[in-house]
């Protein structure tokens, strides 16, 4: 072939692929010059083609001429294919390139605006859009400050910002309505777009909802304001200082404690305030709790308030922390425990006066029941020596008693008179002195020592029912321990009391039926309550509470005793802060509780 | 002397211990009475050491002493039970054959509640002893416990 | 007791004085008896700080002391007996109408010889003295000579 035929065929399938190229080229071009560059190359390469084909198909040779002239360009036009062709490859590159702008602009986290030099929507990303519900036709070229709440303000200060006259750009807060009219508050950081020449040609702005922000905001205000009025208005000091001891918070109570405001409190330390010393001292807990890390609990220390009297608080002082765990001050919490203290005080006052009365009344009880007993020792010794004396004057009578006139006379004094008086006054000096006897042992009762321990209780009213046995056995009477619980108390006095109480049951037992005396027990609310229950005679509503009163006794003319046996119960229960009472119907029984510490 | 009080007698003489037991019974004694049978004895007793018997806690007891024993004679022993604390309650009766003066001063001098001569004929010592018996009936004896306890 | 020896009595109580007199002789007591009423006489008789002279020149004594006394007590006098090197050796007997437990073991620690009680039941006031008197009346009970406290 000839060479520039081939030449030719080569350039006829470049230009029909440069065709395809061409296409695609202007039909992607946005710029007009580019599409007319485009579209004077596709109609030059259309022209050449037919023109090769009509050389080639010989219809005419006419256009030989023209053929070979646009021939000449060829080269020019393999540039500007070729030109082309690059061109469009960096065009795709440029049109991808500003399409992930594009996408970066409008799926921003944020969303973006920009205005005009009219204050004019002019972009607005989908972000926004989404943001508040509208479409972009919603927006654009809208004043954007009909979007605002605070339409003047807004206004004014785009108008200003646009004119140069105040800054944009630090963030601040708007609200901006959605499509439902419904606001949201919004975080706006404004720039200022300048053109080539400098001038102002817009704002480009970020926008966030920060509705969450300001949710979270409000529930935080709301709850330092519960916080505060809680704080404020406890009745106990609460405060809170910094690492020299300076207050940084206080509370009411804590400032009219010390005779101001919290206001006034802020920056000063106790030193300000209380006397030199007090406040050394206060200044050494915290400072030793600052250093320490440990805290200062329910301390009780005293205080003094603006009109000098002295006051006592219980203090508790906590270090107070930041976030990385140092110590940057402390807390304190004080109560007011005067009233307290005063009560305390008072209180020992009573137990002392209390407790010295006790002694007192004893040792009253114990020396007049000696000294009384003195005279009784006279009593009945020269009552006796007396009753000798008459049977030395009988025997020195002898028989001249019965032939003297005056003797009958003489016979009755010596025989009845004398012995009737001296008889009475034996018996009731000898009553003084069992009375004294148990005065005495109620008073020794008082003062001997308690030795408290766990009482087998089954083995205890064995023993004291055996040792009753024989009493028992005579009246014929039976009695029946049953399981009992222990408790505790001291064994010998708790005895005591057992042994009177049976005592009293086997005393006053009815004549019509066999005694039957029955022990049980139960515990209840950790005590153990015993009870001792008889079938006697049972004892008067009206005498039940007597029974227990020193010297009475139920029956004095028929029955011993000297009406001790349950005074002295309810003497050692008191020592052992138990109970004792009685149930009883007359005729029927009685039945004594006795409540004392459980185990 | 309350029933439960024990009266020691230290008396190395067997026979003569039983003589005083049986009249101090004919005197309505009903105590306990227990011998020790001589000076060293009666201290371990009532020191509460070495092997033999010993006192126990709070009880009442009463000692009847003779000066003249083996191992350890009466005075020494005397001497040794005032000088102890929780001991010298101990009402010690010296009975015993000395009618030396000088020994009954410094017997008295050492504490010892009352000291009785031996009689030499039988009868007058039994009637001694009885009276003795007597009168423990009718005297008050301390507990004695340790020192510890008050 | 040995004849001369004189039976001293402190007590305040006239009525009782009698009552001891009367059974002491009952049980026949034929020694002397000097009576003092308070504690602070006795004292004085025995330190010889009184113008009262001792009835016999031997000084053989004994003393019946009640505790409840006037001016200064038993206790006290118990005390400055036994502390006196030479009046220590006289005998003491506590003869008092208190029956409390602990007093009779401080008076036995303190060093009396025997604590005994005056029950207000005469007959057994009686027996107590009583047996006491037949007590001291034994011949072989010896009490020490005292000189006299300097």
């Amino acid at each position: 072939m000839h060479p520039v035929a081939a030449f030719d065929l080569v350039t006829f399938l470049a230009s029909a692929v440069a065709l395809i190229v061409l296409l695609k080229g202007w039909k992607r071009a946005l710029e007009p010059r580019a599409k007319l560059v485009f579209a004077g190359l596709l109609l030059f390469t259309l022209s050449y083609g037919i023109l090769l084909l009509i050389e080639w198909s010989g219809i005419t040779k006419a256009l030989d001429r023209a053929e070979d002239i646009v021939g000449a360009l060829v080269p020019m036009w393999w540039a500007f294919v070729v030109y082309a062709f690059l061109a469009g490859i960096v065009e795709q590159q440029l049109l991808e390139r500003e399409s992930r702008f594009e996408d970066l602009f409008d799926k921003a986290p944020v969303g973006y605006h920009e205005l005009d030099t009219e204050g004019r929507i002019t972009r607005v990303n989908r972000t926004e859009l989404e943001m508040l519900g509208y479409q972009t036709e919603d927006m654009l070229g809208k004043h954007v400050w009909e979007f605002y709440f605070n339409k003047e303000i807004s206004k004014q200060a785009v108008i200003s910002k646009l004119a140069g006259t105040i800054p944009p750009g630090q963030a601040f807060e708007r609200t901006i309505k959605r499509v439902n009219g419904i606001g949201i508050p919004i975080l706006i950081q404004d720039r200022l777009l300048y053109d080539k020449e400098g001038h102002i040609r817009g704002i480009r702005s970020t926008i966030q909802n920060i509705s969450k922000r300001k949710q979270i905001e409000e529930m935080l205000a709301q709850e330092r304001k519960l916080l505060r009025t809680l704080i404020d208005n406890m009745p106990d000091n609460i405060f809170v200082k910094d690492t020299k001891s300076r207050f940084v918070v206080a509370n009411f109570a804590v400032a009219n404690l010390m005779g101001t405001t919290p206001e006034g409190l802020m920056g000063k330390s106790d030193f300000d305030f209380y006397p030199h010393e007090l406040a050394a001292k206060y200044y050494a807990d915290d400072q030793n709790v600052i250093q320490t890390g440990r805290l200062l609990f329910g301390q009780e220390e005293p205080a003094v308030d603006p009109e000098g009297n002295r006051k006592w608080y219980s203090t508790t002082k906590v270090c107070l922390r930041d976030s990385r765990g140092q110590v940057i001050g402390i807390v304190g919490i004080s109560r007011d425990i005067t009233a307290r203290k005063i009560a305390e005080k008072d209180r020992e006052r009573l137990m002392k006066t209390l407790a010295l009365k006790n002694e007192e009344l004893e040792s009253i009880l114990y020396v007049t029941s000696h000294d009384l007993r003195a005279p009784l020792v006279n009593i009945q010794g020269f009552s006796k020596e007396l009753s000798h004396c008459c049977d030395q004057i009988h025997s020195a009578l002898g028989d001249k008693i019965k032939t003297s006139d005056i003797g009958a006379e003489l016979l009755a004094v010596l025989n009845k008179d004398i012995p009737e008086a001296l008889g009475f006054i034996v018996t009731s000096a000898s009553k003084m002195d069992s009375l004294l006897s148990g005065l005495l042992r109620l008073s020794r009762l008082g003062q001997a020592a308690l030795n408290i321990e766990q009482l087998d209780m089954n083995a205890m009213l064995t023993d004291v029912t055996k040792s009753m046995e024989f009493q028992a056995k005579e009246i014929g009477a039976t009695v029946n321990i049953e399981s009992l619980p222990a408790c505790l108390g001291d064994a010998s006095q708790i005895n005591q009391i057992f042994s009177n109480i049976l005592d009293n049951a086997l005393k006053y037992l009815d004549e019509s039926r066999p005694g039957v005396i029955r022990i049980h027990a139960k515990t209840e609310n950790g005590h153990s309550i015993y009870c001792v229950e008889d079938n006697g005679t049972g004892i008067a509503p009206e005498h039940q509470n007597k029974i227990f009163e020193i010297f009475h006794r139920l029956e004095p003319d028929r029955k011993s005793g000297e009406g001790l046996g349950l005074t002295i119960v309810r003497r050692i229960i008191d020592r052992h802060n138990g109970k004792v009472w009685v149930e009883s119907e007359p005729g029927k029984g009685s039945k004594f509780f006795v409540s004392l510490p459980g185990v | 002397m309350k029933k439960e009080g024990i009266i020691l007698i230290a008396e190395d003489d067997e026979g003569h211990f039983e003589l005083i037991k049986r009249s101090l019974q004919r005197a309505g004694v009903c105590n306990q009475i227990l011998r020790l049978a001589d000076g060293q004895e009666t201290l371990d007793f009532l020191l509460v050491r070495g092997d033999g018997p010993k006192r126990e806690p709070d009880k009442e007891y009463l000692l009847l002493l003779d000066i003249r024993m083996p191992k350890m004679d009466g005075m020494e022993v005397l001497e040794k039970i005032k000088q102890n604390p929780d001991l010298k309650k101990i009402p010690v009766i010296m009975l015993t054959a000395t009618d030396d003066p000088r020994t009954i001063e410094r017997c008295h001098s050492l504490g010892c509640s009352v000291y009785i001569v031996k009689p030499v004929e039988y009868e007058d010592f039994a009637d001694a002893v009885r009276k003795v018996g007597l009168l423990l009936s009718v005297v008050e004896v301390p507990q004695i416990s340790d020192a510890k306890k008050t | 007791m040995n004849k001369g020896a004189v039976i001293l009595i402190a007590e305040d109580d006239p009525g009782h004085i009698e009552l001891v007199k009367r059974n002491l002789w009952r049980s026949c007591i034929d020694n002397d008896i000097l009576h003092f009423k308070d504690g602070q006489e006795v004292l004085d008789f025995l330190f010889k700080k009184s113008g009262r002279a001792k009835t016999d020149g031997n000084g053989h004594y004994v003393l019946l002391l009640d505790i409840r006394m006037p001016k200064v007590d038993g206790g006290e006098v118990l005390r400055r007996i036994k502390e006196d090197e030479e009046l220590r050796k006289i005998p003491i007997i506590i003869l008092t109408t208190t029956d409390d437990a602990s007093e009779v073991n401080r008076f036995y620690e303190m060093g009396c010889s025997f604590y005994m009680i005056k029950p207000a039941d005469y007959t057994k006031f009686m027996e107590t003295v009583e047996n006491l008197g037949a007590f001291l009346s034994l011949e072989g009970v010896r009490v020490p000579q005292i000189n006299g406290a300097g």
